[in-house]
């Protein structure tokens, strides 16, 4: 049973490349370590990825902006670079567990873990980002980070790979999230969503809505998105789509007792992004 | 009332400075020369005939031995006898020899490591044979025989109630299951000292109940066996009844080591105690004017695997409802069940938390039957001082209810606020307001023996030590017996020590730090000991120095004669021990002569959001009648921490268990408690009129505080959504089902 | 693994057993009890510790985790025998009552204001909403933060 602690991407590949069944990636550990315990799971190894600075970093070019795996929720919430361009991503990371996890916790280990409720993965959906994943022979490919996720705690990465970065484009949108837990804060979400769109002369478009844990991964809220395309975001009412969003509930998780209460739920999802995106207009 | 020098005054308790530090050792920072571990093994199915095989577990490096049924006495105990005579139906053994409950302990893994007992407790297999298991009071209805206890109490004639022009207003509404939720999971920590008795430390409320427990067990002698009260970091009453503390005995005694027993969260949730869920009918028979003519209360408990305080709940549930409004005639009738659910067991408020929760809402009902303001209509009928338990109960005392709701009606702006809150309803989200009263106790005096000793002496370096069997169980006992020795022996509160209980050095006490009873009854007797070791200091003085004693003056710790001569208690003590060969000391026996009631008022305001259904408890108030507050800051934190446990309780807070009797909720990521974002701030105001026979004229605070907010928020809910909730936690499910269907009509 | 950081100030080189929670790491071999153990699963906040300055739930993190960095318990505040500002303020505060989420409160709210000396009270609660205390309801701890408010260190 080993403890490995890569410090750079060369001793990373490394790593993978002895990587095992009994083997397991940690990043902020505030997943890991609880269910490892739960399992009761005593001999396995480890390779910890704190140490790596290559993925600890949010950087910017003309296009698109870059954020490493091993990004913390506390550095996405207090990155200027995200509140401009991403509001959404930084709302979200604000909400994600309490203070002592957000410090610890990172946006690799939110999308690798593939709960349906994680609350960054409809904002990375939402706003295409594309994952890039790096495996045990130093190789690397790019796919959309929605792919990656499988749902129910399953990813779709193979045994020895792991994602290094995201990649989301820089575009004039405007974007919120929002999510509904059984409190106030650190709670886990019975139904988050997230909505980008660009206000042009007062209308939304080009409108993308996505919802989680309505379903086994977050997904798009096509009935939403269709409700909200193209009307103005000024004055808008939530009760004007109340249909399409218990709709929207109602199609995504038909068999589901949870329905019920998710349906209004989304209503206050719908509710919240909608005033975030009307102050967004004011705050920019 | 002469004014008082260091009762009330907000002294800082001398814990809190190691606590601060990290310093402070409770039970799991210990370490003996060679300590062994301990961990239970806890059963995954909730009723089940079971085959233990534990091969695998014994080949883990490092554990040492592993206890199943068959290694335990063959003896059966019940950890709520806090007594030999208290005589209660005993049904538990140390280790099950069938599951009857998910967490039901089956096995005890002993190790010298933690790392080696988890592996060793992961790896004992469990083979069940699953029997149906009773879930939830249907269940428990039908299978017939599952009544551990049955019993009516009333006063007048419910039934035969002749007056024309009744309203009868009747409400059905449960209370949840609840985890006491400390900090510090339950643990204790067992040796045999140097002479070869049985020492056990552990946070717990009773020592000499523990000490009964192991001795009846292990067929030990009371005098082998030490108990000593650990630091504990909370309780609640879930540390009330024994729950680790004989099979950690019996492991230290049997393997002649070292052995600290510990539990995790998912353990003290599932494995421990909770408070005993409720389902109750209230029906209220009041005249047009608003009086409350007659009370009927059908009420179910379910008690759990085991009988522990099957008949207790039922009884206290029951007995509060006869002192809190005057109702000529009321029946409450309780009944316990075995369920294959977690033991019931002592939970802050004992059965007030249930007794309150369902007919506070029921008055809410009543009042809008009548369209009367909810607190109007309660002062035409909450008892006032010098009333009587109908009952049959002890006397109330001086209740003082009525400047409860006055005084809370008053500062919380009632009249107006419950007017106008709604002006700030809006399409998402609905606000109201409400209030909720509730009353308990002062001890056990009416129903058990409830007495005390106290031992209290004067050392020749002029300080003092006061041997009572306090448990301190975090809300500063310890500082409230020094600042009421203290004002008896007018010295300096610092300089009086007060060591908390410990079964080979405390005088015994009848039932330890349990039923609101410490301040009223242990206070009490610290009082009249101090005053009596008070009178021996100054008949010392006028024995020495020939001063007369209406002339001495106690001050600063120190006897001043005629305004000019002086003595400090350690002179006095010193000069008397080589005069007299005598040591400035008392004892004394202390048994209260009455149990009166405490009363409180709750008013709180709630924003609801429609779609989501969250509820934000956005101000609460709390009014209670203690008699006399024993220290401002120590009182405000009682209500504050009272207040966070019962809005828990209205909104969050449940032990859930499904059909087949596992638990959902088995650490806190599901089992909410309320965390400093949702908590509102909450204003005391307290009613200090100085209650004749307590200590310095201070009644209970500690329990009746975990009472009247979750009722309150319910009302508050009610008012603001037109909806009657009365099954406990008022979820966003429930609301948004409410709304829904509403909407849908 | 041979670890090499600093545990309140103190340079520490030793073996140790990497996947050892950080919990147990500093209760069993650093003796630094004062780290507390409430739910083992990152809720409860008692376990809280400053890694590299910022609050992290130490059950979360494996031992070897904390490689080359910088830890600072309960333990770490007292300078020569005075306590900091911030745990005289939770004792004549009476924020204190059981005492067991107490260090792992202060830590949160120590990290709080190393950052932020001037919080609103609704950033004390947010910094402290990992920190469960069933004694207090929070008020008296609140008010324990503001009344550091503005000093530092």
């Amino acid at each position: 049973m080993s403890f490995l602690i890569p410090e750079d991407l060369e001793q990373l590949v490394c790593a993978l490349e002895q990587k095992d069944d009994h083997t397991y990636l940690c990043a902020g550990g505030t997943d890991l370590l609880i269910h490892l315990r739960a399992k009761k799971k005593f001999h396995y190894s480890v390779i910890d990825l704190t140490h790596i600075d290559e993925i600890k970093h949010i950087t910017e070019d003309e296009d698109q902006v870059v954020i490493g795996s091993g990004v913390t929720m506390t550095q996405l919430e207090k990155s200027t670079v995200i509140k401009k361009y991403f509001p959404a991503l930084q709302m979200a990371a604000s909400m994600v567990g309490s203070t002592q996890i957000r410090n610890r916790a990172t946006l690799g280990g939110n999308i690798a873990n593939a709960s349906q409720s994680a609350d960054t993965a409809p904002v990375l959906f939402a706003l295409g980002a594309k994952a890039v994943v790096l495996n045990e022979k130093g190789e690397k490919k790019c796919c959309l980070a929605e792919d990656l996720v499988e749902g129910r705690e399953k990813n779709r990465l193979a045994d020895r790979e792991m994602i290094l970065e995201f990649h989301i484009p820089k575009k004039e949108w405007r974007s919120a999230f929002a999510k509904v837990g059984s409190r106030k804060a650190v709670t886990i979400s019975k139904i988050n969503g997230c909505i980008r769109t660009r206000v042009n002369q007062g209308i939304m478009e080009d409108t993308v809505v996505y919802l989680g844990a309505v379903g086994v991964k977050a997904s798009r809220a096509y009935l939403i998105e269709k409700a909200l395309d193209g009307k103005k975001l000024e004055g808008f009412q939530v009760q004007s789509v109340k249909d399409e969003i218990y709709r929207q509930i109602e199609e995504n998780i038909t068999d589901r007792p949870s329905k019920h209460y998710k349906k209004s739920a989304a209503m206050g999802i719908v509710d919240t992004l909608l005033e975030e995106l009307k102050k967004e207009g004011k705050e920019g | 009332m002469e004014t008082l020098k260091y009762v009330g005054k907000p002294f800082v308790r001398e814990d809190a400075f190691d606590k601060a530090r990290g310093k402070t050792q409770y039970t799991c920072d210990r370490k003996i020369q060679g300590m062994l571990y301990g961990k239970l093994v806890l059963s995954e199915k909730a009723h089940a005939s079971i085959q233990i095989c534990t091969e695998k577990a014994e080949q883990v490096p490092g554990v040492v031995r592993i206890f199943t049924h068959k290694d335990v006495p063959e003896k059966k105990y019940n950890p709520h006898n806090w007594t030999a005579g208290t005589g209660v139906f005993e049904d538990m053994y140390i280790l099950s020899e069938k599951a009857r409950y998910v967490g039901d302990h089956l096995a005890l893994v002993v190790g010298e490591t933690r790392e080696a007992v988890e592996e060793g407790a992961a790896l004992v297999e469990l083979h069940y044979e699953e029997e149906p298991a009773v879930i939830g009071y249907e269940a428990a209805r039908e299978a017939g025989d599952h009544v551990a206890f049955e019993k009516e109490v009333k006063c007048g004639d419910f039934e035969h109630i002749q007056q024309e022009e009744v309203l009868e207003i009747e409400t059905a509404g449960s209370t949840q299951a609840i985890h006491h939720g400390p900090i510090e999971p339950h643990i204790a920590l067992a040796d045999i000292d140097e002479t070869g008795n049985l020492v056990v430390w552990t946070p717990c409320q009773t020592v000499f109940m523990v000490r009964y427990h192991i001795c009846s067990l292990l067929d030990l002698p009371y005098t082998k066996v030490r108990v000593v009260k650990a630091v504990m970091g909370g309780s609640f009453g879930g540390k009330g009844l024994s729950v680790v503390e004989p099979a950690c005995a019996f492991a230290a005694w049997t393997l002649r080591r070292p052995v600290m027993l510990y539990m995790d969260r998912p353990a003290d949730i599932t494995a421990t105690r909770k408070r005993n869920p409720s389902c109750m009918t209230v029906r209220t028979l009041v005249t047009r004017e608003g009086k409350i003519l007659g009370r009927y209360i059908d009420s179910e408990f379910d008690g759990g695997a085991y009988y522990t305080n099957a008949s207790a709940i039922a009884m206290a549930f029951s007995k509060k409802l006869f002192r809190l409004y005057r109702i000529p005639n009321q029946t409450v009738h309780a009944k316990t069940y075995y369920t294959n659910t977690t033991p019931g067991g002592s939970c802050r408020g004992y059965g007030s938390p249930q007794a309150h929760a369902v007919t506070e809402i029921n008055l809410d009902q009543a009042a809008k039957k009548l369209q009367m303001d909810p607190c109007e209509f309660r002062l035409k009928n909450v008892v006032l001082p010098g009333d009587k338990d109908p009952s049959g109960g002890t006397d109330l005392g001086d209740a003082r209810i009525k400047e409860c709701i006055l005084k809370g009606m008053e500062a919380f702006d009632w009249k107006n606020r419950r007017e106008h809150i709604k002006e700030k309803d809006t399409d998402r989200y609905a606000w109201g307001i409400g209030m909720a009263c509730g009353t308990h106790g002062n001890g056990y005096k009416g129903g058990y023996p409830d007495f005390t000793n106290v031992m209290m002496q004067i050392h020749p370096d002029g300080s003092a030590e006061v041997r009572i069997a306090v448990h301190d169980q975090g809300c500063g006992t310890v500082m409230t017996m020094q600042q009421i020795a203290a004002e008896a022996l007018h010295m300096d509160v610092y300089r009086i020590k007060v060591p908390e209980a410990d079964t080979f050095i405390s005088p015994y006490d009848a039932a330890g730090t349990q039923a609101s009873r410490v301040t009223y009854v242990c206070g009490r007797a610290v009082q009249k000991a101090g005053e009596q070791l008070l009178d021996k200091i100054k008949n010392a003085c006028l024995a020495l120095y020939g001063w007369e004693k209406e002339k001495q003056e106690a001050l600063d710790g120190e006897i001043i004669y005629q305004g000019t001569e002086k003595k400090s208690y350690g002179e006095i003590s010193i000069e008397y021990e080589k005069t007299f060969h005598r040591y400035l000391h008392t004892e004394l026996e202390y048994e209260p002569e009455e149990n009166p009631g405490v009363y409180c008022a709750d008013f709180a305001e709630v924003k609801i959001d429609k779609y989501t259904g969250l509820v934000e408890v956005t101000d609460l108030l709390a009014v209670h009648d203690v008699g006399q507050c024993m220290n401002r800051t120590l009182s405000e934190g009682q209500v504050e921490g009272g207040a966070q446990m019962s809005l828990g309780q209205a909104l969050f807070e449940e032990i859930s268990y499904d059909k087949k009797g596992g638990v959902r909720s088995q650490n806190f990521s599901k089992y909410h408690m309320i965390n400093a974002p949702e908590m509102p701030e909450v204003k005391s105001i307290f009613i200090e009129n100085h209650h004749a026979q307590g200590p310095y004229g201070a009644k209970s605070l500690g329990e009746v505080v975990a009472v009247a907010p979750a009722p309150a928020v319910a009302n508050a809910i009610n008012f603001a959504l037109g909806s009657c909730f009365t099954d406990y936690p008022i979820t966003p499910e429930k609301i948004v089902d409410f709304l829904e269907k509403q909407s849908n009509r | 693994m041979l670890l090499t950081c600093k545990i309140n100030g103190e340079f520490i080189s030793r073996e140790i057993d990497p996947q050892k929670r950080l919990l147990d790491f500093l209760r069993e071999d650093m003796g630094l009890t004062g780290v507390k153990e409430g739910c083992g699963e990152g809720e409860c906040g008692a376990c809280t510790v400053l890694l590299d300055n910022q609050a992290v739930t130490s059950c979360t993190v494996y031992a070897g985790q904390i490689m080359n960095r910088e830890i600072l318990t309960i333990e770490g505040l007292e300078k020569n025998g005075e306590l900091h500002t911030l745990q005289k303020a939770f004792i004549e505060n009476g924020a204190i009552q059981c005492g067991f989420c107490t260090p792992g409160m202060i830590m949160s709210c120590y990290a709080l204001l190393q950052e932020n000396p001037n919080p609103s009270r609704q950033e004390i609660r947010r910094a402290i909403e990992g920190n469960l205390c069933r004694c207090t309801g929070y008020e008296k701890i609140i008010k324990a933060v503001e009344s550091v408010k503005g000093e530092r260190k």
